[in-house]
């Protein structure tokens, strides 16, 4: 009968604070399933209310250095895990190489909770609409996670999710940074998402970007992962046309398989799908 | 007339006298009493099926756990409770009727212990088959919500159909409808709808509930309308009313969704189970959607006959209201809006049928415009429809059909009085605004579209008969006052506007006037309730006659003090004269504890003012409606521009223009304040609300991510405010009330606009970006078509 009771609080649990990379690796070593890291909470609050999980431990992460990361290199842009969306909008390059990130990030949440919520929670929590997914493929970031027993590895952004609220974090892996190599000169990139009013959870994200040699594109909330399409091979000339755009399309509606839910019909996902992808080809390509 | 007269505080926009507490933190909600000693908390367990027989309930388990007071169950009290009709539990006795009715409740130590009390219930349904849809509900015989209606108690004004869903049916009569409609040269007939809505105040209910061992009843609650939880709480348990006290702190919103009784038995009931020790039950968000009540969806069918020069001979309306599975409440939104049915309109022939009926949803109460924002989605998106047909002019058709002076309010044979203002200003101000202000840039792509629209409305507070207000002033030695009224203070700022009258009436500056934000039913006059937009009106006239009172007390000393006959004498600036001899004045400070000559003899004494008023109407006619519904009418006017996207069906609303025959506003930026907060609520509902369900009534969005409201950045660019004064007279200083009539009109305005923008009709709300696309795609295939071309064109 519990899910006819709603909770005032959260459940009980021991909470961990790490100060180093380290401590936090042996503690998620030690407690494995039965822990949760705590990011900015935003996800991981309501879960726990609602008692979706009931985690034994929770180690906030917010203490340790590699995962507070915010640098912009001659190469690339790494930002640490638990870096607040509000302080990754504050680095200018944000806005300049990484615009569809900054579109996204710009429009998260909502003020308050930019305070808190970072990309790290976003993508570990793997929501088909995470408002991050589409823009980190578009830039082509790549998740550097660590574990005790694995230590550290890559993963490409397009093979970090794995299903509704599933990725390829093993139980004891950590997200330290995502990482985004700098876009060549002349790429331009852009996010779009259609939601019920001003702040709301996608409806439809749509984030892509293009250059000389690429074009990505990435959808969130319009399959049980977020759908990714390198279609750098349909764009011929660099240009769009009716017809170059119907193999596009032909390309994506394969791929999504969008719901009817509380936020939306399946055919206005489709559509609103459709609508985004001409609008962000036009914006990028044209 | 009401006489024109330098005043000091009427008409002049003093700060709200909430402000610095509410921005500060300072002010006291019901959540924040946590000091009463011994106070237990409460959690229910609320029923998992929305219609389903109870076959046990085994507390056993549960009783054991440590830190647990008492459990009770509908048994403990089996008395059907409501204000207009008896039709509720407390906790559902025999069978539970929707998804989210509280069966079981725990008062522990703490709320964790309560909550593991409540996994720890076994509760036994026998499932029975659910109605959903309040049109199948209506003609329905087999699936009964109330089978046992025919047992129920009711306020006299309604008509319940036992042995049917129909908890009440108001009928309005007026001319002959046939006649009506062979004078037609056109009939036009639509379906309207409008879903349940969340009232989604910011402060979700917090009751507190104390049977103390002598017998009396304390409660503290987020209640619009203590008197109201008093009396219902003294019926409800047998108990003498003057030995039960009710507190209300400030209230955090409430707009009719904490008018009525609410969570208060079920904490008094608990109480008394758990020894006498106080019960605090706070509702978190998702019991308040699922649990507490909502507002009521609409569906219409309407038919209207209209001449081709413009004139409506016929109006044959059917409303439908789905009140979920309690219409205590809700069969006076549709009796009121069965009164009003067609608007501010004078047409000879009217036959309208309001049925509110039951459903296993969960259960609609009052909403700010008790079923006037409804049904005005109807009326004033019929009449842009006929405009359209017969090719006149929105206003123009409108003003050709409304109620003038002299001619009978609806169908109720009450006639307007000469001093009820004009829906024909309105109408201009806001038609005369939108279109001298309209956009003269074309729209920056091709598939941005511009329309206005424009929509009239009008509303008087719906009240029994008997309704009435009263307040005291009570002067302290240096004769400043404490103005005591009943009405509650959620955010209108009201009491900011009572202040002024009662600084205005006995010419005091406004910081000796005290006026608290709480209510204490026994230290504060009675006032019926806190709603309709009544009191202003009522209270304020209340406060003015009290003030007089006072006033007439203090001149009776003053005129043996001065020796002059106190029709002569003056008061103001805190003084008492004879007329143009001021310097023989006495000041409010030597006399209103009592005068004392130089000698020492003294006169009069402390001094207390009172004052009332009681509401002027009639029942009315069960079988054609007549009689006097309303005290006064509020007429009102609202236009919008929008801009659409006609890919995608997003609506921007770039103006919001309102126009309000308000007789006199008191406090000019409190009102501008109530058609801002009401003008950006109505646009959260026309565009965004709906209380979804699935097939088997369990809410889906039953909290603020999923349930989408306006937030900051929603906020129309640019609001107009026209505050008209045609003076009422029987009106405090002229002025009628406000508060719901600044949403009432802006769904229909924004349908309207978007059929001035991409002529498609929309006859269902909410016209969410989807909704606005789907009519596009099945009115205007070939539109979409293009536009989407046009993306790379562009
Ligand atoms: C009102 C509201 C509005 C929202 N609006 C949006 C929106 O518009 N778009 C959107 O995409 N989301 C939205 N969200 C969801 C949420 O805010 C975001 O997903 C946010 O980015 C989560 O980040 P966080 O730091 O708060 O994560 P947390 O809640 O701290 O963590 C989320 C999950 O990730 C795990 N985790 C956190 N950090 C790490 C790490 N370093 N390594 C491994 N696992 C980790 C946690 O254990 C948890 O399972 C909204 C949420 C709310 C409550």
């Amino acid at each position: 009968m519990t899910e006819t009771i709603s909770y005032v609080g959260l459940p009980k649990f021991e909470i961990e604070v790490p100060n180093s990379l380290e401590e936090a690796l042996n503690l998620l070593h030690i407690h494995q399933t039965n822990c949760k890291p705590l990011a900015g909470g935003t996800d991981l609050l309501v879960d726990l209310r609602h008692r979706l999980i009931q985690p034994n431990v929770i180690i906030d992460v917010k203490n340790i250095p590699e995962l507070k990361k915010l640098e912009f290199t001659p190469n690339e842009l790494t930002i640490g895990a638990a870096v607040p969306i509000s302080e990754v909008l504050t680095l200018s390059q944000i806005k300049t190489y990484y615009t569809a990130l900054y579109q996204a990030l710009n429009d998260m949440c909502d003020e308050i909770l930019r305070n808190r919520a970072t990309i790290g929670g976003n993508i570990a929590t793997a929501s088909p609409a995470a408002d991050t997914a589409g823009p980190l493929y578009t830039h082509q970031a790549v998740v550097e996670v660590q574990s005790k027993s694995k230590g550290s590895r890559l993963i490409a952004i397009d093979k970090f999710f794995k299903g509704v609220k599933k990725s390829d974090l093993a139980p004891d892996e950590l997200i330290v940074s995502i990482n985004m190599p700098k876009p060549t000169i002349n790429t331009k990139s852009a996010f779009m998402k259609m939601k019920r009013g001003a702040e709301d959870l996608a409806l439809v994200g749509a984030a892509g970007s293009h250059n000389q040699e690429h074009t990505y594109l990435g959808f969130t909330a319009v399959a049980p992962t977020p759908v990714f399409l390198d279609i750098s091979n349909l764009i011929i000339e660099k240009k769009i046309s009716e017809n170059v755009f119907q193999s596009i399309w032909k390309e994506i509606d394969s791929k999504i398989s969008p719901i009817t839910d509380v936020r939306s019909s399946r055919d206005y996902r489709i559509h609103i799908t459709e609508i985004l992808t001409r609008l962000i080809l036009k914006e990028i390509i044209l | 007339m009401v006489n024109i007269f330098m005043t000091n505080y009427i008409g002049k926009s003093i700060p709200r006298k909430d402000a610095f507490d509410k921005v500060s933190g300072a002010a006291v909600y019901a959540f924040d009493i946590d000091n009463i000693p011994d106070m237990l908390f409460c959690k229910f367990l609320t029923s998992p099926h929305a219609h389903a027989r109870i076959v046990s309930i085994d507390t056993s388990s549960a009783e054991k756990i440590p830190g647990v007071a008492a459990i009770a169950t509908g048994k403990d009290w089996p008395v059907k409770i409501g204000l207009y009709a008896g039709d509720r539990d407390i906790l559902a006795v025999e069978k539970v009727v929707w998804i989210g009715q509280p069966v079981v409740a725990v008062a522990a130590q703490t709320e964790e212990i309560a909550e593991r009390a409540l996994e720890a219930i076994e509760i036994e349904y026998e499932i029975l088959p659910a109605i959903l849809d309040p049109v199948a509900a209506k003609d329905s015989n087999e699936i009964l919500v109330h089978e046992k209606m025919a047992e129920y108690g009711h306020s006299s004004a309604f008509n319940p159909v036992p042995g049917t869903n129909i908890a009440n049916l108001f009928k309005l009569r007026k001319g002959n409808i046939k006649d009506g409609f062979s004078k037609a040269d056109l009939v036009i007939e639509n379906t309207f709808r409008m879903p349940q809505v969340a009232h989604a105040y910011l402060e979700p209910i917090v009751s507190i509930g104390h049977y103390c061992s002598d017998g009396t009843i304390e409660v503290w609650s987020s209640a619009q309308s203590p008197f109201t939880v008093r009396y219902l709480l003294g019926v409800t348990f047998a108990v003498p009313i003057s030995n039960i006290t009710v507190y209300t702190p400030y209230i955090g919103g409430g707009f009719g969704g904490k008018a009525g009784l609410n969570f208060e038995p079920l904490v008094v009931l608990l109480s008394r189970k758990a020894g006498n020790r106080p019960i605090k039950l706070r509702l978190t968000r998702e019991e308040n959607f699922r649990s507490a009540p909502i507002r009521v969806g609409m569906m219409a069918h309407i038919k209207t006959g209209v001449t081709s020069d413009g004139r409506i001979t016929a109006e044959e309306i059917e409303y439908i209201w789905d009140s979920g599975a309690f219409a205590d409440y809700a069969v006076n939104v549709g009796r009121a809006a069965g009164y009003v049915s067609i608007g501010p309109y004078d047409i000879d022939n009217i036959k309208s049928d309001s049925y509110t009926i039951y459903t296993n949803k969960p259960y609609a109460t009052a909403f700010r415009g008790f079923g006037h924002m409804e049904l005005h989605w109807v009326i004033e998106r019929q009449r842009d429809f006929t405009a359209n047909k017969i090719g006149m002019d929105p206003v123009v058709f409108r003003k050709s059909n409304t109620l003038k002076p002299g001619k009978s309010v609806t169908a109720n044979q009450d006639r307007l009085r000469e001093d009820a203002g004009s829906i024909d200003q309105c109408l201009d101000k806001v038609w005369i605004d939108l279109r001298e202000n309209l956009s003269k840039t074309s729209p920056e792509k091709p598939w941005f579209f511009r329309g206005i629209g424009i929509a009239g409305f009008m509303k008087g507070p719906a009240q029994p008969p008997n309704s009435a207000s009263s307040a005291y002033v009570k002067f302290s030695e240096d004769g400043g006052i404490l103005v005591s009224v009943g009405t509650s203070e959620m955010g209108q700022g009201t009491i900011t506007s009572l202040a002024q009258i009662a600084a205005e009436e006995l010419g005091l500056p406004i910081e000796k006037v005290k006026i608290m934000g709480d209510r204490d039913t026994d230290r504060d006059a009675y006032t019926w309730q806190t709603v309709g937009s009544r009191s202003l009106f009522m209270d304020g006239n209340a406060v003015r006659d009290a003030c007089k009172d006072a006033k007439g007390q203090i001149f009776e000393i003053a005129s043996q003090v001065l020796r002059v006959p106190s029709e002569d004498l003056i008061l103001k600036n805190e003084l008492i004269f004879p007329k143009g001899e001021k310097w023989k004045h006495l000041s409010l400070a030597e006399l209103v504890m009592g005068y004392m000559y130089p000698t020492g003899e003294s006169i009069g004494g402390p001094i207390i003012g009172r004052g009332k008023y009681i509401a002027k109407m009639t029942m009315l006619d069960p079988e054609t409606g007549a009689g006097k519904p309303t005290i006064f009418e509020t007429f009102g006017a609202q236009g919008v521009e929008i801009k659409i996207n006609a890919l995608t069906g997003e609506i921007t609303i770039k103006r919001l223009v309102s126009a309000f025959d308000i007789g006199k506003a008191i406090n000019p930026e409190l009102c501008k304040s109530q058609i801002i907060g009401g003008g950006v609520m109505a646009l959260s509902i026309a565009m965004n609300e709906q209380l979804q369900y699935n097939e088997e009534g369990n809410l889906l969005n039953p909290n603020l991510v999923d349930y989408v409201i306006s937030r900051a950045a929603d906020i129309p660019e640019e609001f107009v405010s026209y505050l008209i004064e045609n003076p009422q007279e029987d009106g405090p200083y002229g002025a009628r009330g406000i508060g719901e009539l600044t949403m009432l009109g802006v769904p229909a305005a924004i349908g309207n606009a978007i059929f001035n923008a991409i002529s498609v009709q929309i006859n269902d709300l909410p016209l969410s970006p989807e909704k606005v696309w789907s009519e596009i795609q099945q009115q205007r295939p070939e539109l979409l078509a293009s536009l989407k071309q046009k993306i790379f064109e562009d």
